[in-house]
């Protein structure tokens, strides 16, 4: 008895740190790896990966970098895996498409496939600033960066955005 | 103003005050900002909305990748580093209580089914395989998205006719260091896990039953197999008819 109350509790904390971040944890890996299915299953992976970490995170405040990490993580075993399966490194990843739209918007579409078109050194710390409200600090120490670093990617990011999206303003 | 719009600066504040242009710039940056926002929130996938799903029982030994990274920074009570009572003691201590675990394990268990037949090997990879997956092996009616299974099962890896039944989840797995499509078939008597194992050769059909589970792999054209997994006999049987005839490679 003792033991189910233990996994119920266990899982109703995992319940409530991971399904709060849980969409945007998986809209962070889509622009991180610019594909919608693998995406998805990364997310998947680093849910279980988050699952059997869980009683390592001490802190309920700490929940969402600490599955950033995971997520980011996750990504990178991808590629690897895919590095390590294939011989033409041409066909490492195939070329990404941006799928994921099924909206009238066109500015909106539009704005996608400029973000599309970042380098993922920009597209990264603009996704985790803008989509889950990281602070460049933060951003520096889950990327590793120097707090100067990411300001100036984020500045560079921005920079290209408007070149290549014209700052038209938006269309109505 | 490019690397933080949003964030207070007075400084700036100050000069956006006195000068019109780069008023009306930052103005034009903040409304990007807004539409920044709108289009990095695309659409997430129904697998990840809704209620969580019910997450598989831990193994006894601890994660084998535990992520403390940025949560061992803002720990407030480190471990006491004391002579005998630090963490190294700890861990000789956890690694000689799994010594002793592994020893009874291996000393005490029944005589293991597998022969070292390929057959048999592949079926044990694939029970251990769905373990940590088993729950999304549950009753659904709704399928996995279009695209999705496509992404899955590439029609230059694989043919499925519709008729094998609705899939309700679908994910790329590795199996024997191969990247394999892990799906999810509601059939008439449950769910069933279906492998599909295009590069694991199979001379006869071979089936294992284990904790609930029923294991049954068959090959299909040259050179693969498929692997079925469901609670009960019935529930494979129901499934594979339909599965031997409607799977095939197209690689």
């Amino acid at each position: 008895m003792q033991e189910n109350d233990a996994r119920a509790a266990r899982q109703a904390r995992f319940n409530r740190l991971v399904g709060e971040h849980r969409a945007d944890l998986f809209r962070y890996a889509f622009w991180l790896s610019r594909d919608a299915a693998l995406a998805e299953d990364v997310v998947q992976d680093a849910m279980l990966r988050a699952w059997k970490s869980l009683d390592s995170l001490r802190d309920d405040e700490a929940a969402k970098p600490w599955l950033l990490t995971i997520v980011r993580r996750e990504n990178a075993r991808f590629f690897e895996r895919k590095r390590l399966e294939t011989v033409d490194i041409d066909e490492l990843v195939g070329a990404p498409t941006l799928d994921v739209s099924t909206e009238d918007n066109t500015d909106r579409q539009d704005l996608r496939e400029a973000i599309f078109r970042l380098d993922a050194d920009y597209r990264e710390p603009l996704a985790m600033q803008i989509l889950l409200g990281f602070s460049t600090k933060e951003i520096a120490e889950v990327m590793d960066l120097t707090t100067a670093a990411v300001l100036t990617r984020l500045h560079r990011a921005r920079k290209q955005l408007i070149q290549d999206f014209d700052l038209g303003e938006e269309q109505p | 103003m490019l690397a933080e719009p949003t964030v207070a600066d007075d400084a700036r504040d100050e000069h956006l005050q006195r000068c019109a242009e780069c008023a009306a710039f930052a103005a034009r940056v903040l409304r990007l900002e807004h539409r920044l926002a709108g289009a990095l929130s695309v659409p997430v996938p129904e697998s990840l909305l809704g209620a969580m799903p019910d997450m598989p029982d831990l193994d006894e030994q601890p994660g084998g990748d535990v992520i403390s990274l940025g949560d061992a920074r803002r720990d407030p009570d480190p471990p006491a580093r004391g002579r005998f009572g630090g963490p190294l003691a700890q861990y000789w201590g956890l690694a000689a209580g799994l010594l002793v675990a592994i020893v009874a394990v291996v000393l005490l268990r029944p005589s293991p089914t597998v022969t070292g037949d390929p057959g048999q090997l592949l079926a044990e990879a694939v029970f251990e395989h769905v373990g940590p997956e088993l729950f999304a092996m549950k009753p659904a009616s709704t399928a996995v998205p279009a695209a999705r299974l496509d992404a899955v099962v590439p029609s230059e890896l694989a043919s499925m006719d519709a008729g094998v039944g609705l899939v309700s989840y679908a994910r790329s797995c590795e199996i024997n260091g191969r990247v394999v499509p892990h799906l999810v078939v509601q059939g008439e008597r449950g769910p069933v896990t279906v492998l599909l194992l295009p590069e694991e050769p199979l001379e006869r059909p071979v089936q294992l039953h284990r904790d609930g589970l029923d294991v049954v792999v068959f090959p299909v054209g040259d050179g693969g197999s498929v692997a079925l997994i469901g609670r009960g006999q019935e529930s494979v049987d129901a499934v594979r008819s339909r599965a031997e005839g409607g799977i095939s490679w197209t690689t």
